[in-house]
């Protein structure tokens, strides 16, 4: 039935257990529990390259060096940055809300990990194939706007505070049309299903037929994650970082292992839901495919990103609310009239 | 699920919503109140998922505490008075309180006992997605239609109320 590698690797797995354990219950956790290690690993290693490569590629589209003292061309960099962080001392600030400016950067991580239990990763391979699983996607990684807000207010810091209620504004307005621009694919599937959404592509991908709805897409997944140049939640040169402001140390990298998980996870959710998902031309496995997809989405990301000033939010927001919207309707409407003109010319 | 999971897991989320619920109540500190709210919303939108209402369950999340949870937080904090005053006052009703909750806990007790529930439960359809559209937009597509315009005047009215008769 499936045949991608990942798959396969998995089958063997649990055939090799099954004789040397003999409950087939027993297995079928252990093989959850190792699909979760797999997918945290993922969002750990992800954090890892991306501390290295976002800087790589900015420096890149902005003609400079970036860094190179640390190892050959610079590649020992992120293992230096994260000894720098484990030193750092641990700043709490005075007048805080305790708990609520602890939790808020644990919190931030748990929605923007949760959401890689979603992507199909290959045929067959993807940890829960539910059958809400875009609605269910989108509204798990809708839960990761309050623990900025948390953070914003603990910290008793008015930066940090705007940071928190820009949050709210940006990702809250740009939910909508993300959403509504996303339902034109859902129509021509007729599920929500992300296995199903994959499969749908094997003859044409997506971001041919729904070249209005990748446009949307690729503007409010950059502004969902905070990605430049719609990073008005931190926005350094307004409000020194948002949010982040009052943190230090590993409490402040917690921050930046959630935004490098999204910035891995948009790319992905645009292979998947585009750039037909792991399916390609047969000369390379569909593993391959699916991470060459997945990385230059994330490069797409970083080129935008690193080429465009930063926007106000005045203009974010009326941008969104005035042009964004009606365009994700229209784009509604055409989906279904197209949807029953093919259903009329067969 | 097996049958020992499932009770261990309903157990376990019971514990979190009354837990969460009860905080809301007591707290002193209205934020956290208001937080604890939220996490009581997405105690009770997992347990939807684990009765197999999936599709509710992705509802409470999204409009719930991704929504209704965060307009909340967002006004009392704006609204927040200060430090050292206690923003979760409490008055003396306890005794119209306990008598309300007597009343419901009596309720519900009747309910649960008298009510025949079918062996097994009750039918749970495998596409709920499927057949909640076919429901919503077939069946009883007026009533649908109805709420929508309900939502849009409502809508309307916040904007004018908020920005007044003339600019709006």
């Amino acid at each position: 039935m499936h045949n991608g590698i990942l798959y396969l690797a998995g089958q063997s797995l649990k055939e090799l257990m099954l004789p040397v354990i003999g409950s087939e219950l027993i297995v079928n956790l252990i093989m959850t529990l190792i699909c979760i290690v797999i997918l945290f690993l993922l969002v750990a290693t992800s954090a890892l390259v991306f501390t290295l490569g976002e800087r790589k590629v900015c420096a890149w589209i902005q003609v400079r060096i970036g860094p190179n003292r640390v190892g050959p061309w610079g590649l020992l960099q992120s293992t230096a940055d994260m000894l720098k962080l484990l030193t750092k001392e641990d700043i709490i600030p005075h007048g805080i809300d305790r708990w609520l400016w602890v939790l808020s950067p644990i919190l931030i991580f748990i929605p923007a990990a949760m959401v890689y239990a979603l992507f199909p990763f290959d045929d067959g391979v993807i940890f829960a194939d539910v059958n809400i699983g875009l609605f269910l996607l989108i509204a798990i990684s809708s839960q990761s706007v309050l623990p900025f807000l948390m953070g914003g207010y603990a910290s008793n810091s008015k930066y940090a505070m705007l940071g928190g209620m820009r949050t709210v504004a940006q990702m809250l307005s740009y939910e909508i049309p993300m959403v509504i621009a996303l339902m034109g694919i859902v129509m021509i599937t007729g599920s929500l299903k992300m296995s199903a959404i994959v499969e749908a592509q094997s003859e044409v991908w997506f971001i041919f037929l729904q070249p209005i709805a990748f446009f949307i897409f690729l503007v409010t997944a950059l502004v969902e994650s905070n990605r430049p140049p719609f990073n008005m939640v931190e926005g350094e040169s307004e409000i020194i970082a948002g949010p982040f402001t009052e943190y230090t140390g590993m409490r402040w990298a917690l921050f930046f292992l959630a935004e490098f998980a999204n910035l891995l996870s948009i790319g992905i959710l645009t292979t998947t839901l585009f750039l037909g998902g792991w399916q390609g031309p047969d000369f390379l496995p569909t593993q391959l495919w699916f991470w060459i997809k997945a990385f230059l989405m994330v490069i797409v990301y970083q080129w935008i990103g690193w080429t465009f000033p930063r926007t106000r939010m005045d203009t974010i927001l009326s941008f969104g609310w005035k042009v964004l919207l009606p365009l994700a309707l229209v784009n509604l409407l055409l989906t279904g009239f197209g949807i029953y003109i093919f259903r009329w010319l067969l | 699920m097996s049958e020992l999971a499932g009770s261990a897991v309903f157990f376990a989320l019971a514990v979190v919503i009354i837990g969460t619920a009860l905080g809301v109540v007591l707290n002193k500190n209205l934020v956290h109140s208001a937080l604890l709210m939220t996490a009581c919303f997405i105690g009770v939108g997992i347990l939807y998922i684990t009765l197999e209402a999936d599709f509710l369950g992705a509802v409470e999340f999204m409009t719930y505490s991704g929504g209704v949870a965060i307009l909340i937080v967002m006004g009392v904090m704006l609204t927040h008075r200060g430090e050292g005053v206690p923003s979760n006052p409490f008055n003396g009703r306890e005794l119209f309180a306990a008598v309300l909750a007597a009343v419901f806990v009596t309720v519900m007790g009747l309910v649960v006992t008298f009510i025949q529930i079918p062996p097994g439960g009750g039918f749970v359809s495998g596409d709920t997605v499927a057949d909640l559209a076919d429901m919503m937009l077939n069946t009883y597509i007026l009533p649908f239609e109805i709420a929508a315009t309900l939502l849009l005047a409502a809508l309307l009215g916040a904007i004018i109320l908020a920005k007044g008769d003339g600019e709006a």
